[in-house]
């Protein structure tokens, strides 16, 4: 079932054409200031003096890029209005505000459950020596 | 060994979802959306799919958790931390949240030969339903 106002462009691909193990990504951008700023301010008052603070040290907020999925997804499914299940992470090491990192990922599971349709994706964030810095896996309904 | 929990509010309303919706569609522009429209901002769309109203991005009220980690523990959490959430209920414009990490006691986990202090994470509704939970934990 899928929301009449969907607004990303739909390429045809759905849950029964992704396969576990298939690959996706990689992104590869610079975390700038900018950036982190925007994500600063995406959150509630009480919160950005410390986030505020992370930024002036020169540090990324360690969950900002864990919406990288829907990138990574992109051209491989469809997301339509599945909801989040759950989500894991694991901070390895912090990653500074001006570098550029690589994110790749990888489909780690496919189920159906109640009558719902899931995916479970990994997927990396590494910095520009190569080293891991973050380790994401979601699990998200795609109905 | 004991810690003090920690906690926040959050006023989950339409302009706060719509300022994190717009994160990735600034950071990556050929995935913006037209604001206004999908599950995440238009109030039919979201009711066509069967929630009460546009619902809120779950790695919004995620981020939370990691900042009230950063707050206690600073560089430990930002170079050991790990959080693993289970998203029970969805979270709607207009909802108000409140984040509560470390209510129950302290939990020690031996992982891969790493010792780590692990804290329960509750998040709540207005309506004092059990949205999301989950733990974080620390190398100690």
């Amino acid at each position: 079932m899928s929301s009449k106002n969907d607004t990303l462009p739909t390429i045809g691909r759905t849950w029964h054409d992704i396969r576990i193990g298939q690959p996706v990504g990689p992104l590869t951008y610079s975390v700038t200031r900018e950036m982190v700023l925007d994500f600063c301010h995406a959150l509630p008052a009480d919160q950005k003096p410390y986030v505020d603070a992370q930024a002036a040290a020169g540090m990324m907020p360690p969950t900002m890029l864990c919406t990288d999925y829907i990138p990574l997804l992109h051209e491989h499914l469809d997301l339509g209005w599945g909801l989040m299940a759950r989500h894991s992470l694991a901070i390895h090491k912090s990653v500074a505000i001006g570098d550029t990192v690589t994110v790749t990922g990888e489909i780690a599971e496919k189920y159906e459950k109640k009558g719902r349709h899931y995916w479970t994706l990994d997927y990396s964030v590494r910095n520009s020596r190569g080293e891991l810095c973050l380790e994401n896996r979601i699990t998200c309904s795609v109905d | 060994m004991t810690q003090e929990a920690m906690k926040t509010n959050i006023a989950m309303t339409q302009d706060a979802i719509n300022a994190f919706g717009a994160l990735i569609g600034k950071r990556i522009p050929w995935l913006k959306r037209k604001p206004g429209t999908g599950h995440h901002a238009d109030p039919e769309a979201a009711k066509s799919v069967g929630l009460r109203g546009p619902v809120a991005f779950s790695l919004h009220y995620y981020a939370q958790v990691s900042q009230l980690m950063t707050e206690r523990f600073g560089q430990r959490w930002l170079e050991t931390g790990k959080i693993a959430v289970s998203f029970i209920k969805p979270v709607c414009a207009g909802d108000a949240l409140r984040i509560h990490i470390g209510d129950r006691p302290v939990q020690r986990v031996t992982e891969d030969d790493d010792s780590r202090m692990s804290l329960q994470v509750d998040i709540y509704n207005q309506l004092d339903e059990l949205v999301a939970a989950g733990s974080v934990s620390i190398k100690t």
